[in-house]
């Protein structure tokens, strides 16, 4: 059995999937958290349900990419069964997508979800009425609290009813009947939403609490995680130097290589951890939203919207599931713009580098610089954008977007937000990044062991001449070889080479190597993404653009720090 | 404003009200604010417009409307005393 779910976005549908099927699918509270459709499956009383969750959409017009997918699913594949998620707070409005369903005639069943948040609002809702009006059943359900889910799994192996309602005029005047006659509304209590909304977009506060809420996130990674990071830090170093004083050249690969490559990475799983917290906890609060309204003006100062705000916060965690997210924006070259300009928004991977560098070049002034390296990004970013806007991709952008009421976010979608991207970067350190540091230990150690006459100073020193303007030694060129593959090979590179950093650079060229990793181009993943969104030609074009901002930007960057 | 002014959502000032009278533009536009549920007919309240994108509440939901697309919706401004 194939059931299609289907709703308005927000209403909770992916929240229902994770309680149908005990799933770890990712939810938001930002319209739009769902960008590809989810299959779950899941076994109710012996049988195989397959469960789909399609992106919400608002209606069933086809204008937008995800109406149309949605549409095709409907009528290509042929549901089994529709759930048709609605918010109970607002179903008025979702009856508009709901009578929409009706003219594929498939089975049926409504499920008014958020009950609690209606309640809450003095919204009564006659289920039976209302299921009496539509010919379907109707089940009350509060997804985040398994609350009417067992009732829903018993209507589901029934299988629903096909919907017969009597329109009257247009849609919209019968969704607007239909819901005068089951709806009531009591009086309604202080909401939160109300009080909060009040200090969070204050006309003259707004602005100032969101800078502070990034910056909070960020010193929350950093010191938080500092204690963990130097405990793992010195687990690795004790490994490393046991394993590879042992004799023999696997021992040397798996110490010198391995384990110390891996290790210089996975010191960072801590401030990683700590990132993705803080990012799910933006995203699970309704804060998001909100950020689309308060950076509007200034979004739209560099030929974005409002709208692109999301995808760049979620940049700060990784860049990949950001330029996913920009499928949500409906404007095409808006959508393209954010999109691209996107890698320079610097994601957690990115981190090692400036903890590295920054506490060898600035001890005292660690946290200023790395914050300023994320603030520098954020500025190529929107000067790009800009310059898109202006030159590639022209044109005006409408948008609108709904703002849902502020959350306490679960600790359940804490953690599945937070372990499913740290996960991601266990996964990184496990296989791509244990790759490369066999590829460096091998290059390093072949065909002599004097480093500079092994393969890899052959490479570095054969490649340098690029970037003699910088005035970079030949270790430091192939780090930045090696981490286009991922932007962790950087660091790992330079730890496996053994590079006495702080001695062959100066802190000019420190800081313009920084700005370099920070810009030079997107990792392989992401590009393989941007490919994916908008096409093969973007992804060249991201990669020479970054390459030539990044080499400009460094050596101007290099020039002007000797000079103070 | 003149008295019973037919303007658009975006000339409205913060805490202003109103009622959506039509929705101009092309169709893509159009069906996209009808299904949410900004319909001639009903009202709507300003909460914020500085400048940027417009914030509204109608239907009990609240919108963030970008400017391009707030000056198609026109609506019947009601008059403060
Ligand atoms: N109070 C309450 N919150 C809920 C309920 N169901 C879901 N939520 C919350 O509502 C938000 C949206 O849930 P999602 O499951 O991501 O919504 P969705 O319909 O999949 O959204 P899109 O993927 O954007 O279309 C999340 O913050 C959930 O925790 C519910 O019944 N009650
Ligand atoms: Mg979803």
């Amino acid at each position: 059995m194939k059931i299609a779910m289907i709703g308005n976005p927000n209403v909770g549908k992916t929240a229902l999937l994770n309680a149908l099927t005990g799933g770890n699918f990712e939810v938001g509270n930002f319209p739009g958290t769902t960008v590809e459709k989810k299959e779950g499956k899941a076994k109710i009383d012996g049988k195989e349900i397959l469960f789909v969750d399609l992106p919400g959409i608002y209606s069933l017009e086809a204008h937008s990419l995800d109406e149309k997918v949605a549409k095709d699913f409907l009528t290509k594949e042929r549901p089994d069964l529709i759930l048709n998620i609605v918010n109970a707070s607002n179903l008025e409005r979702n009856l508009y997508l709901t009578l929409q369903l009706v003219d594929f005639k498939i089975p049926m069943i409504l499920v008014l979800n958020m009950i609690d948040e209606a309640e809450k609002r003095g919204i009564r809702i006659d289920a039976e009425r209302l299921s009496k009006i539509l010919g379907i059943p109707v089940i009350k359900t509060v997804a985040v609290k398994g609350i009417g889910i067992e009732e829903l799994k018993r209507e589901i192996l029934r299988g629903g009813k096909v919907p017969r309602v009597e329109i009257e005029g247009n849609i919209i005047k019968t969704a607007e009947k239909i819901a005068k006659k089951v709806v009531r509304v009591e009086e309604r209590r202080i909401d939160l939403t109300e009080i909060l909304d009040d200090v969070f977009m204050d006309k003259h506060l707004g602005i100032p609490i969101f800078i502070a809420f990034m910056w909070m996130m960020f010193t929350f990674t950093f010191t938080v995680a500092t204690p963990l990071t130097d405990l793992i830090d010195s687990a690795f170093s004790v490994l490393a130097e046991y394993v590879s004083s042992l004799n023999g050249i696997v021992f040397s690969l798996i110490g010198d290589g391995v384990i110390k490559g891996v290790g210089s990475v996975l010191v960072f799983l801590p401030n990683i951890a700590f990132l993705f917290v803080a990012l799910s906890l933006l995203e699970l609060s309704g804060y998001m939203p909100r950020a689309v309204y308060l950076m509007d003006k200034i979004m739209t100062t560099f030929g974005l919207t409002g709208r692109s705000v999301i995808p760049l916060i979620m940049g700060f965690g990784c860049n990949v599931p950001a330029v996913m997210a920009t499928r949500s924006i409906e404007d095409d070259r808006v959508r393209i713009a954010t999109l691209l300009v996107n890698p320079f928004i610097s994601c957690s991977a990115r981190l090692p580098i400036y903890v590295l560098f920054a506490g060898l070049f600035f001890p005292n002034a660690k946290t200023i610089v790395i914050m300023s390296l994320y603030a520098f990004g954020v500025a190529i970013a929107l000067i790009s954008a800009l310059i898109f806007r202006k030159v590639l991709l022209r044109g005006e952008a409408e948008y609108i977007i709904e703002l849902p009421p502020y959350r306490i976010p679960n600790w359940r979608d804490v953690w599945i937000l937070t372990w499913n991207r740290t996960k991601h970067f266990l996964q990184k350190a496990g296989t791509v990044i244990l790759g490369m540091s066999v590829v460096i230990w091998f290059l390093t150690n072949f065909p002599t062991s004097n480093i500079e006459s092994s393969y890899a100073g052959t490479l570095g020193k054969l490649l340098q001449p690029i970037f003699a303007p910088m005035g970079w030694d030949w270790q430091f060129v192939l780090a930045i070889l090696m981490g286009a593959v991922a932007k962790e090979v950087v660091v790992e590179t330079l730890s496996i080479l053994n590079t006495p950093i702080s001695q062959i650079m100066t802190t000019s060229q420190a800081l313009a190597f920084m700005v370099f990793s920070l810009l030079y181009m997107p990792c392989i993943a992401t590009l393989a993404t941007i490919k994916a969104e908008a096409g093969w030609k973007w992804s060249i074009f991201a990669v020479i653009y970054s390459f030539t901002v990044a080499y400009f930007v460094a050596f101007v960057v290099e020039v002007i720090a000797r000079l103070i | 404003m003149s008295l019973n002014s037919k303007v658009p959502l975006i000339m409205l000032r913060e805490g202003d009200e109103g009622v959506v009278v039509d929705i101009i533009g092309g169709r893509g536009a159009v069906s996209k604010l009808l299904a949410l549920g900004i319909v001639p007919g009903k009202k709507v309240k300003v909460l914020g417009n500085r400048g940027g994108a417009i914030l509204i509440s109608i239907n009990g939901s609240k919108f963030v409307v970008g400017r391009g697309l707030a000056m198609k919706v026109i609506v019947h401004a009601k008059q403060k005393n």
